[in-house]
C-alpha cells in the first residue's frame, strides 16, 4: 500500500476513539481510488429536501449501489443523519458533491470500507481494555 | 420531463404551494372584483362604447399584474432570505449553490409570477364580453350582463376552489365569496341611487 493507503487505514482504524476523522484529508485520498465500497457518514441537513429526496439523489450516483439514511437527531431548522452508502466503486468526491447541493454538509466519515472485498470491523484485546 | 421534474422538486423543498395557492386566490378575487366595479361603474354613467370600459380595464389589471408581481415577488424574496440566512446560521455553511437556495429563489419568482398573473387573468376575462361587443358579436348592454356574470362566477368558482382545499361544502364556500360581489353591486346602485 502507497503512503496514502496508509494514512487511510490509520484514520479507519482510529475512527472511534479518535471520534471524528477530518473528512477533508480523508476526501483528498478517497477520490483518487474509487475503490470504496462502504461509507459512513454523519451528515447535517436542512429538514428541506427530505431523506427521502436525499436518498433518491445519492442512489442515482455512479458507482453507488444503496443507500441507508437515518435521522438520529432532529433540531428546530436542521437533522442529522447517519447515510451508509454502499456500491462498487463510490467516488467521495460525486457523494460530497451531491450532499452539497442538496444543501447538506458531512460532519465526518465514520466508516469506510474500500477493495476488492468489504472488511468488517474487527474487536480486538485493546478494544476491550480499552473499554474497561 | 427533466425541467418539470425540477421544478416539482423546487415547489416541494421550498413549500411555496400553500402560499402560492393563497395568492392565486387572494388576487384573482381582486381581479374579478376591480373589473366588476369598474364594469358596474361603466354601466351607471351609461356608456355607449366599449373601449372605455376595455382600455380602463386593462389599464387596471395590468396595474394589478405589475404590482403583484413586484409586491410579491420582492415580499417573497426578503422573507426567504432571512429564511435562508437563519438555516445558513444553523447548517454554518453557505447554502446559496444548494437545492435549498436555488428553490428558495424559484419561489420568490413563482410567487411574483402567480400574484402578477392571477388577477390580470381575471381581469381580462371578465373584460372578454366587451372584446366580443366590441367586434359587433353582441350589443354593449349584453357585455355588461355577460361582464357582470362572469366577475360573479369567477367568484363563485374561487369559493368553490376555496372549499375543495379545505375539504367543506364547496357551494357554501362558492355562495360565500359570491355574496361579496353582490354587496359590492348593491352599495354601487344604493349610492348612486342617493
Amino acid at each position: 500500500m502507497d503512503k496514502n493507503g496508509q494514512i487511510l487505514v490509520v484514520a479507519t482504524k482510529n475512527w472511534k476513539s479518535r471520534g471524528i476523522v477530518k473528512y477533508k484529508a480523508l476526501g483528498n485520498i478517497l477520490s483518487r481510488s474509487k475503490m470504496i465500497r462502504r461509507l459512513v457518514l454523519d451528515v447535517l441537513k436542512p429538514h428541506n429536501p427530505s431523506v427521502v429526496e436525499l436518498s433518491e439523489a445519492l442512489s442515482h450516483l455512479e458507482g453507488v449501489e444503496g443507500v441507508n439514511i437515518i435521522i438520529y437527531e432532529i433540531d428546530q431548522k436542521v437533522e442529522n443523519a447517519k447515510v451508509v452508502i454502499a456500491g462498487s466503486s463510490i467516488d467521495f468526491e460525486n457523494i460530497k458533491k451531491k450532499l452539497e447541493e442538496m444543501g447538506a454538509t458531512i460532519h465526518s466519515v465514520d466508516e469506510v470500507a474500500a477493495g476488492k472485498r468489504i472488511v468488517e470491523e474487527v474487536r480486538t484485546p485493546q478494544d476491550i481494555s480499552a473499554r474497561m | 420531463m427533466k425541467l418539470l421534474e425540477k421544478i416539482r422538486n423546487y415547489i416541494k423543498i421550498s413549500e411555496v404551494a400553500p402560499i402560492s395557492r393563497r395568492y392565486f386566490i387572494m388576487n384573482a378575487f381582486d381581479g374579478a372584483t376591480t373589473i366588476l366595479g369598474i364594469v358596474v361603474g361603466a354601466y351607471a354613467a351609461g356608456i355607449t362604447n366599449e373601449f372605455w370600459v376595455i382600455w380602463s380595464g386593462l389599464g387596471a389589471a395590468l396595474a394589478m399584474g405589475l404590482s403583484g408581481f413586484a409586491g410579491a415577488y420582492m415580499t417573497e424574496e426578503a422573507e426567504r432570505a432571512k429564511k435562508l440566512n437563519s438555516l445558513e446560521k444553523s447548517m454554518l455553511t453557505e447554502l446559496k449553490n444548494s437545492v435549498v437556495g436555488k428553490a428558495s429563489r424559484f419561489a420568490s419568482l413563482l410567487a411574483g409570477i402567480i400574484d402578477g398573473m392571477s388577477p390580470a387573468l381575471a381581469a381580462v376575462v371578465c373584460l372578454a364580453p366587451f372584446f366580443l361587443s366590441a367586434f359587433g358579436s353582441f350589443s354593449i348592454n349584453f357585455a355588461i350582463q355577460l361582464s357582470v356574470a362572469t366577475a360573479l362566477a369567477i367568484m363563485f368558482l374561487l369559493g368553490v376552489f376555496l372549499g375543495r382545499i379545505s375539504s367543506r361544502n364547496m357551494f357554501f364556500h362558492g355562495v360565500k365569496m359570491l355574496f361579496v360581489g353582490l354587496v359590492l353591486m348593491l352599495i354601487f346602485l344604493v349610492l348612486k341611487a342617493i
